[in-house]
């Protein structure tokens, strides 16, 4: 099943024409990496089995179609059902067992470790950084070059300090001697400035280039892609008040860290157990529940499997902070129902739906999941007041438009960020229906919603002139 | 796992990516353009030529002027060098210098126009007897009724898409088109003589008064529904070589009469959800069949049932029971149909786009004009909505959209140019109706994990 | 460049505060850090976007500040255009005389320059013909170099461009299109000024930074309310992307992720800020929280945050939405009350 290529296959672009999406000229060598082709195979926990296909004119496909189709309805295979538990202190919703949070991420990518930034890996990573693991931590390598990068600002900062120092004295000396000040070239370019000028960019490109050459010699090989960020942005400097602070604030938290490590070192041969749990949002564990059917999800307290008609009242009242009283009514607009609408619209597509929070918008869509591709599409959720009801009485208005308002600079804000991070802003409007009494239709209650998506791009005339 | 998008935002956060980049989103240091000043101090360059000669018809489709620079240097701290307050004071010389160049008119090639407060009307001494034997104002139903310049002997490049003739050849000018030709340099406008009170004996070209800048803005700026923001955008887009003309939702206070009850008659009638119908009673009849054994419940779940399923498109199909809005399906709207300033209120046109007159072609781009000032708050979805539906079906097409799914989706169905301006900044947004309830992602991956056995496969990193 | 006289007339058109005088501009620029927005089209390069000209709009805010610091005052310039109905006739004859100088001067500093250019594209002749020349002396007998052009035929060209340059040196005044209407209209009398602008909630943000010597711009564009310069935005890159919350608002912690990844994009500071509260110092756990040296210290009538975002902050998935200002103010220097 798995390909030999499919790793350098991962490279090319989702829409690329297939005749060029051969491999590419091998580039320096790389540690082998997951198949994530292989692990990922399945697009949701739940199984799926194809019936042969039929054939017309070769009569033994029929059959054994027919055979399968029997075989299934004798004994059906069983579909496995997770358990998760409900967490009321943080409203939130975990899986501890092993094999569940394997499956849940592996097929269809829901939920994230709890300590780790989305696939649960901490028990990995943490074997790695004892040494019970060769090679190296990704984690490790970020810390590193954080390092670099902060002196290098720092020696930055002094040199252009010193510039400035220089400058003066020079200046100083130049109105002693009676002369004018320091003439300036007419020229525009401050050519001064901008060979004395330091670049921490230059000075990370020329380390790194340093280094791979060190190991190239070595005959070891070179991390996976950590190449520094080139760009033709305009070089910034800041103060050197801000640089001596974050050096401070970072020589502090070394300290600590080095204690810590002294701490670790003591029981290092003790068995290490996993301290990481899957944490799913709501949204993602109703839509195990009510959608698939794969989960079910527990009270703590009394170990019971919640119901899907409770879960979804639990999930709604806990939609706020703090969450709601058992005996309120529930709103048409609840934060959970407007999510889970939109949740589930998108799931119901073939998207892998993740939380945007590190983006600062409510959802992220990915093709296939997180590990095959950037995220393309970046989702808000903004809801809709239009049924009449809505607007029958002024406090109703009030209340509709100050839960539709949004200012401009924060659409301006996000859709600025969504740029910086090369993803396409799409507004999702959710329709909100009147109030109605309690219903134990769930579909009928989803039904009552509607999804509509707009796409935001900033438009610059320039670029379509022609 | 590698979290790819961070990754992505670490290569990028410091740079700012390519549709990012705009020159004109900073302001720039004008000691860049004084070589193209007649009265600069120091003026090492030679000046290129008059404002009303220098720009040939060609250089429409230029943007790159030759003298424009690439961003300047910048500093993040000031510090108490003389060095860097000298290098300040140069600069403001130069924005100085640069502001305070004339707007002169070359005597061979001006082209005089005159102020018309009280819109268009016949030229002085004629009379029409039957003055609504030729429409408004007896100047020529061609003419926009809010005219206020008229250009009696109309010369040079600029009347090609801008004003309308009257019956004497002479151009009658909108406010907008008056003050930006005056605003560039290329149309000495005058007070009517009238107005000056001027004696009988001179001809008018040497009595009238000419108009300031200033005056033409006074008169000009809020006539006819011009307002400032509109004018920026106006100006703007004329600068970048646009062609614009006012669309037909302009007058801010145009209603359709008797459109609003049949509008949600139809509202009512328009099969715009999409979501379980007929489809729907069909999927699960054909679900059914797949697995008779199904328990398959929406009302509490699961809705794929706990049984088997032969397929995973046939799990997508049942899990889609929530409505959505389906662009396609939608009713075009009157553009007057929608709230102000949710409304197109230009069209615009590419530079290469052939333009008559007589007849504008359907416009590349449609544009709504916010100021953010008066409309602190983004539209709602009925707002957002009645505009994307006022402007045509534009749906994707070509083999590059046939075969791209995101291409397919970032294009839309409809889409409108929305101006937001906050105090003479424009910022421009490209609004498209996505309709992502129309591509089934789930059937390409499908098709994409069927085609395994060349190992290609779409869906990878990009 | 002359001072403007004070207080400086700010024209009220259509609603918007402008400015069409250079010398206003550039005096408000440098004595009041107030920069504006240049709206017009440079009439020497009027086929771009990136440097624009005359008029000069000004933010509400900016035109209050001025007027309450008694700088500037103003105008309602439709109205004060009326004026040019009752021009008398004796002021009419003299301001179309001065347009008609400035027209001459204008056309004789152009036909100067495109002497000088001349003289200048003769020197380069000169300067190649002798160099030509020169070579061809050195080189001479071993190749055949081709004729240098003659003395004679360089002083004929000379002179024929001097003749031409004699005939356009009787000059005609350009036509002339003022940028101001003073003169010929004379400046409203205070009594007929328009009372100070209206502005917004965020205007006390707006007065603190500026009293604290920051230059703000509109910020839209930039996903923001103002952003701060620490000198003229010509010559200095911002410091700071600001918005004003009200003391009771609700803030959505999206709007915070957003702020610090958006600053953090283009170096720049987030700084939310509201009126009438006490310093408060947030920690937070993936937030690197900064309060930038200028604005620490003093008690003063607004209080400024600065968040930066860490660049890999790693936030949970499950984040509790929204958060009062309100309850933080209680737990001041202390985690928020909500689990990041």
């Amino acid at each position: 099943m798995a390909d030999a290529n499919a790793t350098s296959v991962a490279q090319t672009s989702p829409e690329a024409d297939p005749a060029r999406v051969n491999p590419r000229p091998a580039r320096a060598p790389r540690p082998p990496r997951p198949n994530y082709r292989l692990i990922h195979r399945f697009p949701l926990p739940v199984n799926a089995h194809p019936v042969p296909p039929v054939i017309p004119h070769n009569p033994l496909s029929i059959l054994s179609a027919a055979l399968s189709y029997l075989s299934f309805l004798i004994s059906r295979p069983s579909q496995e059902i997770h358990s998760a538990y409900f967490d009321p202190a943080t409203s939130s919703i975990h899986v501890t067992d092993e094999k569940a949070i394997r499956a849940l991420w592996e097929m269809g990518f829901f939920g994230k470790g709890s300590l780790s930034r989305s696939e649960p890996s901490w028990l990995e990573r943490e074997k790695k950084r004892r040494g019970l693991l060769g090679g190296n931590t990704s984690e490790e390598a970020t810390r590193r070059r954080r390092e670099e990068r902060r002196a290098l600002k720092l020696e930055r900062a002094r040199s252009e300090k010193l510039l400035i120092d220089e400058r003066l004295k020079l200046e100083a000396a130049a109105r002693e001697s009676g002369s004018t000040a320091p003439s300036l070239g007419d020229s525009v370019d401050d050519t001064v400035t901008t060979i004395e000028k330091f670049s921490v960019k230059k000075a990370m490109e020329a380390k790194y280039q340093e280094s791979r050459l060190r190991r190239s010699q070595n005959g070891t090989s070179v991390p996976p892609a950590d190449t520094p960020e080139s760009s033709q942005s305009k070089s910034v400097r800041f103060s050197s008040v801000v640089e001596q602070k974050e050096a401070t604030s970072t020589s502090t938290a070394r300290l600590q860290g080095s204690s810590l490590a002294d701490a670790d070192e003591l029981d290092i041969e003790d068995i290490l157990e996993n301290q990481e749990h899957l944490q799913i949002s709501n949204e993602e564990a109703f839509f195990l529940v009510y959608g698939l059917g794969v989960l079910r999800v527990f009270d703590r307290e009394q170990n019971t499997v919640i119901p899907t008609s409770n879960l979804l009242p639990l999930l709604r009242r806990n939609s706020y902070f703090p969450p709601h009283a058992e005996a309120s009514e529930l709103n048409p607009d609840d934060p959970f129902m407007l999510s889970y609408v939109v949740y589930h619209h998108f799931r119901s597509l073939g998207w892998v739906v993740r939380s945007g929070v590190k983006f600062g918008t409510d959802y992220l869509l990915y093709n296939r999941g997180p590990v095959f591709s950037h995220a393309e599409f970046a989702l808000i959720i903004i809801p809709s007041y239009n049924d009449p009801y809505w607007s029958e009485t002024e406090e109703r208005r009030e209340y509709v438009t100050s839960k539709q308002s949004r200012s401009w600079w924060w659409l301006h804000c996000v859709n600025r960020v969504q740029a910086q991070v090369k993803k396409s802003l799409v507004i999702c409007y959710v329709e909100v229906p009147p109030p109605t009494g309690p219903s134990e239709d769930i579909a009928a209650l989803l039904g009552q919603y509607q999804v509509r998506e707009f796409l935001l791009r900033r438009w610059i005339p320039n670029r379509t002139r022609d | 796992m590698e979290d790819k998008d961070e990754d992505a935002v670490r290569g990028t956060s410091v740079e700012p990516t390519q549709v990012e980049t705009d020159l004109s989103d900073e302001t720039q240091d004008f000691r860049l353009l004084s070589h193209l000043n007649l009265y600069a101090r120091n003026a090492a360059h030679p000046l290129q030529a008059n404002a009303n000669t220098q720009s040939p018809p060609s250089s429409l489709t230029d943007t790159s002027s030759p003298g424009l620079p690439k961003r300047g240097e910048k500093d993040f701290e000031p510090n108490p060098t003389q060095h860097q307050a000298d290098v300040l004071s140069k600069s403001r010389e130069a924005m100085h210098d640069a502001l305070a160049h004339p707007r002169l008119h070359n005597l061979n090639t001006r082209v005089i126009a005159y102020y018309a407060p009280d819109g268009p009307a016949p030229p002085p001494g004629i009379d029409i007897e039957d003055p609504a034997r030729f429409g408004d104002k007896g100047v020529g139903a061609n003419v926009h009724p809010d005219s206020c310049v008229y250009v009696p002997n109309p010369k040079g490049q600029y009347f090609k898409n801008m004003g309308q003739s009257d019956r004497w050849n002479r151009v009658w000018l909108l406010p907008e088109e008056a003050l930006f030709l005056i605003e560039r340099g290329s149309l000495d406008i005058r007070w009517p003589i009238e107005m000056t009170a001027a004696p009988e004996d001179e001809g008018p070209e040497e009595l009238s008064i000419p108009m300031s800048l200033q005056a033409a803005y006074a008169c000009f700026m809020g006539r006819s529904g011009l307002t400032m923001e509109r004018y920026t955008v106006y100006t703007g887009l004329k600068r970048t070589g646009y062609a614009l003309t006012r669309a037909p939702g302009w007058d801010d206070s145009a209603q359709v009469e008797g459109l609003k009850d049949q509008n949600q008659e139809c509202a009512s009638q328009r099969p715009l959800k999409r979501g379980a119908g007929l489809a729907g009673i069909l999927e699960q009849l054909f679900s059914w069949a797949q697995d008779p054994f199904s328990t398959r419940s929406t009302a509490a779940g699961p809705v794929v049932g706990c049984g088997m399923h032969r397929n995973y498109n046939n799990i997508y199909r049942q899990l889609a029971v929530i409505p959505w809005y389906d662009p396609s399906l939608a009713i075009d709207r009157d553009p007057l149909d929608t709230t102000p300033p949710f409304r197109v209120v230009f069209h615009a046109y590419r530079p290469s786009t052939p333009i008559k007159k007589s007849a504008w072609p359907a416009p590349d781009f449609r544009i709504a004009v916010v100021n953010t000032r008066e409309t602190a708050a983004i539209p709602t979805l009925a707002q957002l909505g009645a505009l994307l539906e006022s402007t045509p079906l534009d749906p994707p097409s070509g083999e590059k959209m046939k075969r791209l799914v995101y291409m397919r989706l970032r294009h839309g169905y409809r889409n409108v140019v929305m101006a937001v301006v906050d105090q003479g900044i424009v910022s421009y947004l490209r609004i498209a109706d996505a309709a992502f309830g129309k591509e089934k992602l789930y059937e390409t991956q499908a098709a994409s994990m069927g085609n395994k056995r060349n190992g290609n496969f779409r869906g990878k990193k990009r | 460049m002359g001072n403007p006289t004070i207080p400086i007339p700010i024209s009220y058109v259509s609603g918007k505060y402008l400015l069409f005088s250079i010398d206003a501009v550039t005096y408000l620029r440098r004595e009041h850090h107030v920069c504006g927005v240049l709206i017009g089209t440079l009439p020497q390069i009027p086929q771009q976007n990136v440097f624009l000209g005359l008029p000069l709009e000004l933010m509400p805010e900016e035109a209050r500040l001025l007027v309450d610091k008694g700088v500037a005052c103003i105008v309602d310039e439709t109205k004060a255009h009326d004026g040019m109905k009752s021009l008398l006739e004796e002021d009419r004859r003299q301001y179309l005389r001065e347009l008609e100088s400035q027209g001459l001067n204008a056309s004789r500093k152009l036909s100067d320059r495109k002497g000088q250019q001349r003289e200048q594209v003769l020197k380069k002749l000169d300067e190649k013909a002798k160099a030509k020349a020169i070579k061809a002396l050195e080189n001479e007998g071993e190749t055949d170099t081709p004729p240098t052009p003659s003395p004679s035929v360089l002083d004929e060209e000379r002179s024929s461009s001097r003749s031409s340059n004699r005939t356009s040196g009787h000059t005609m005044a350009m036509g002339v299109t003022p940028t101001t209407s003073y003169p010929p209209l004379a400046q409203p009398t205070s009594s007929q000024h328009l009372p100070p602008p209206n502005v917004p909630l965020s205007y006390p943000l707006f007065a603190h930074l500026s009293s604290r010597g920051y230059f703000l711009s509109p910020g839209l564009r930039f996903g923001c309310q103002y952003v701060a310069y620490p000198g003229d935005p010509l010559r200095f890159h911002a410091h700071f992307l600001c918005v004003s919350a009200e003391w009771d608002e609700e803030i959505d912690l999206m709007t915070i992720v957003n702020g610090g990844r958006l600053g953090t994009g283009v170096k720049k500071g987030f700084l939310l800020a509201d009126q009438k509260s006490p310093r408060l110092n947030l920690k937070l756990n993936e937030w690197k929280v900064c309060e930038h040296s200028v604005l620490s210290g003093q008690a003063c009538e607004g209080a400024c945050f600065c968040f930066r975002c860490h660049k890999t902050s790693r936030l949970p998935a499950v984040v509790a939405r929204r958060l009062s200002l309100a309850a933080v103010k209680d737990t001041s220097g202390d985690a928020l009350p909500c689990s990041i």
